[in-house]
């Protein structure tokens, strides 16, 4: 066998190459807040629509029994003051911020994520089924034999969840509930850029993870609601090359440069009497971030921050983030 | 062989000083000593709290797979065979699977259940084989073994969101996120005790390299010398899949490697190689890992694969030219 110089002598130039190089520095932050329209489009129902991705739905008679697979569909249908005829996500629906204990009512739908019982779904009734595009699209068949039609909805930022709500307000016949609802969240969301930029909050590095200290998922600006943080605060976990929405492994290197002021966690992947707050405190690697030292580690609510996705829980998303940022130093 | 033992000397030091500065912040070498004595808290936080346990336990895993890997093919007679086939990666993979769906208060999760299922597997393939004649069946037992794991496996995984989908992954391709200094003392005790166990087989490999009859006649019993043999390259996998899930091919290539190196040696020069090899592709591997798309990291597990699917391609081409 040859011996590996080629691949030698490459590492000890990747090696040597570091030589020379001065002492990591902390990079500066970034502020990013943007201007947000307030004007709400005039919106009319209409059995007819196309939906932010361009998808054309029709449907024979205004729906009234819709079935939730998707965080999106449930949130939304709570904005225009309707109730799902079941749902995969009772435990957002329950969450306060939507339906709370009201949402107990609402039967639930069985099996996991992506591979829900159809004839569950069939026993619904349902006359439209929402569900999460590039998950659920293998149900469309299925349903499509017990006359469910499949909608599948894929936001990507806020506007989308504003545009879905549109397009759901005015399939159901609630358009008023819709511009209502978006009215609402405009305006929230432009008083919080406003009052992020006169606090100085906008140039507070914060972040979005999920997990354990030994076990990081970050929320990339190339996720919804990584992007909405963005718009309030610098949000710099960006997911280059890779379109992951979000990375399940994320370099805690980064996360030591990057710095972060503030810290938001959701959804501890393994069950254990200790706060994730307390975890970071106590592992020696993320008792090196600021965030950490100074207290600022905020468990949030799971289903909200990670599978609302419509105006209703991005609505809780800048509130909590807003009340959170200001009662910390 | 003098040249061989130099020219791999130095790969090992120039890939483990890579791994240390390599990354984001580039450390430079010059500036490792004072990041080891804590002059600056972000260089000594990256060098010594993420990258050192990192490469200390890349190191050993690598060198465990390896040695587990030519243990099995040696004593099955298969250079085909490969931990995987133990049931024990598997094993440690559904414990953590159920772990993350269930969110199952497990104190010391992902490690200690890892190590739980890992053991299991192992036990359940080496009970089943305890009554098993001949490598072939052996080699049967463990892949139904491990087809049956998996199986478990994928219900736990039909039943996770997308978020538990990531980190279950992460940990199936195999990773070494995440890794400190307490992981690293968990396992490296038990790796250390375990890679001279393995020489104190070779032995028993000589024996079962000549086939069951004749070990029959030469007064040993084939089945029982093997059961040992799997024990111990059991004992090697689960303890090196608990902290960073099964990294896939190791224990394949690594032996290959050896005996391209060395056709003629003797098993305990080749298992010196095969844990040099391992070694030395789990952390290059990881090197790339967490570089290539920075700040997001790959699995490494995914790349060892990728590296074995061309050198096994590579290997039987070459073969077939001598043939």
């Amino acid at each position: 066998m040859r011996s590996p110089r080629a691949p030698l002598a490459l590492l000890a130039v990747l090696a040597l190459a570091a030589c020379t190089s001065a002492p990591a520095q902390p990079p500066a932050a970034q502020g990013g807040t943007t201007q947000v329209d307030t004007r709400v489009e005039p919106l009319s129902p209409s059995l007819d629509i196309t939906d932010p991705r361009g998808t054309r739905i029709t449907l024979p008679a205004t729906p009234s029994r819709v079935v939730c697979l998707t965080g999106l569909c449930d949130d939304a249908l709570t904005e225009l003051g309707l109730k799902p005829a079941g749902t995969s996500n009772a435990a957002l629906l329950v969450h306060p911020a939507l339906l709370g204990p009201e949402g107990r009512s609402v039967p639930v739908v069985p099996g996991s994520f992506g591979s829900e019982d159809v004839e569950a779904i069939a026993g619904l009734r349902p006359d439209l089924v929402i569900g999460l595009a590039g998950v659920h699209d293998q149900l469309r068949q299925a349903l499509a034999k017990f006359n469910a039609p499949l909608w599948t909805v894929d936001p990507k930022d806020w506007k989308d969840s504003v545009g879905y709500l549109r397009a759901l307000g005015s399939l159901t016949g609630r358009a008023k509930e819709a511009t209502d609802a978006e009215t609402r969240f405009r305006s929230k969301l432009a008083t919080a850029v406003k009052s992020s930029r006169d606090k100085g909050n906008d140039k507070k590095t914060v972040l979005l993870m999920y997990g354990s200290a030994d076990s990081i998922g970050v929320d990339t600006t190339d996720s919804l609601v990584g992007k909405l943080l963005g718009s309030l605060y610098t949000y710099p976990w960006t997911a280059k090359g890779t379109n992951a929405e979000t990375a399940s492994t994320f370099s805690v290197e980064e996360i030591l440069a990057k710095r972060p002021d503030t810290i938001f966690v959701y959804s501890l992947l393994f069950g254990t009497d200790k706060k994730l707050s307390e975890q970071l405190a106590a592992n020696p690697v993320w008792a090196q971030i600021p965030a950490v030292k100074s207290g600022r580690v905020h468990e949030v609510a799971p289903k909200p921050w990670g599978s609302g996705r419509g105006t209703r829980s991005l609505s809780l998303v800048i509130d909590e983030s807003q009340s959170l940022l200001s009662t910390t130093p | 062989m003098k040249r061989s033992v130099v020219v791999a000397a130095l790969a090992l030091l120039v890939v483990c000083v890579a791994a240390l500065c390599l990354g984001t912040p580039i450390v430079g070498v010059n500036r490792l000593p004072a990041a080891f004595a804590g002059e600056t808290d972000l260089e000594h936080a990256v060098v010594v709290l993420l990258r050192a346990p990192r490469l200390v336990l890349g190191l050993l895993v690598g060198a465990a797979l390896a040695v587990a890997g030519l243990l099995l093919q040696e004593s099955l007679r298969n250079p085909l065979a490969v931990p995987e086939l133990l049931g024990v990666s598997s094993g440690a993979a559904v414990l953590v699977g159920v772990c993350v769906v269930w969110a199952l208060p497990i104190p010391g999760a992902p490690l200690v259940p890892a190590l739980i299922g890992a053991v299991v597997g192992g036990l359940i393939t080496l009970l089943a084989a305890r009554r098993a004649v001949g490598p072939a069946a052996v080699l049967l037992v463990g892949a139904a073994v491990n087809a049956a794991m998996q199986a478990l496996l994928l219900t736990a995984v039909s039943l996770s969101d997308s978020r538990e989908q990531g980190v279950l992954f992460r940990y199936l391709l195999g990773s070494l996120t995440g890794t400190t200094w307490e992981s690293v003392a968990l396992s490296a005790p038990g790796l250390i005790a375990l890679l001279p166990l393995a020489l104190l087989c070779v032995p028993l490999l000589g024996v079962l390299r000549l086939g069951d009859e004749t070990a029959s006649a030469l007064g040993v019993r084939a089945d029982r010398a093997r059961l040992i043999v799997l024990v111990v390259a059991s004992a090697l996998v689960a303890i090196a899949v608990a902290p960073s899930g099964p990294i896939a091919w190791v224990g394949f290539l690594g032996p290959h490697l050896a005996r391209r190196l060395r056709p003629n040696a003797d098993p305990r020069v080749w298992m010196a190689w095969s844990a040099l090899f391992g070694a030395l592709l789990v952390v290059v591997a990881d090197l790339a890992a967490r570089t290539v798309l920075y700040p997001v990291e790959l699995p490494v597990g995914g790349l060892t694969a990728l590296v074995a699917i061309v050198l096994a391609a590579l290997l039987i081409r070459r073969r077939g030219e001598v043939a």
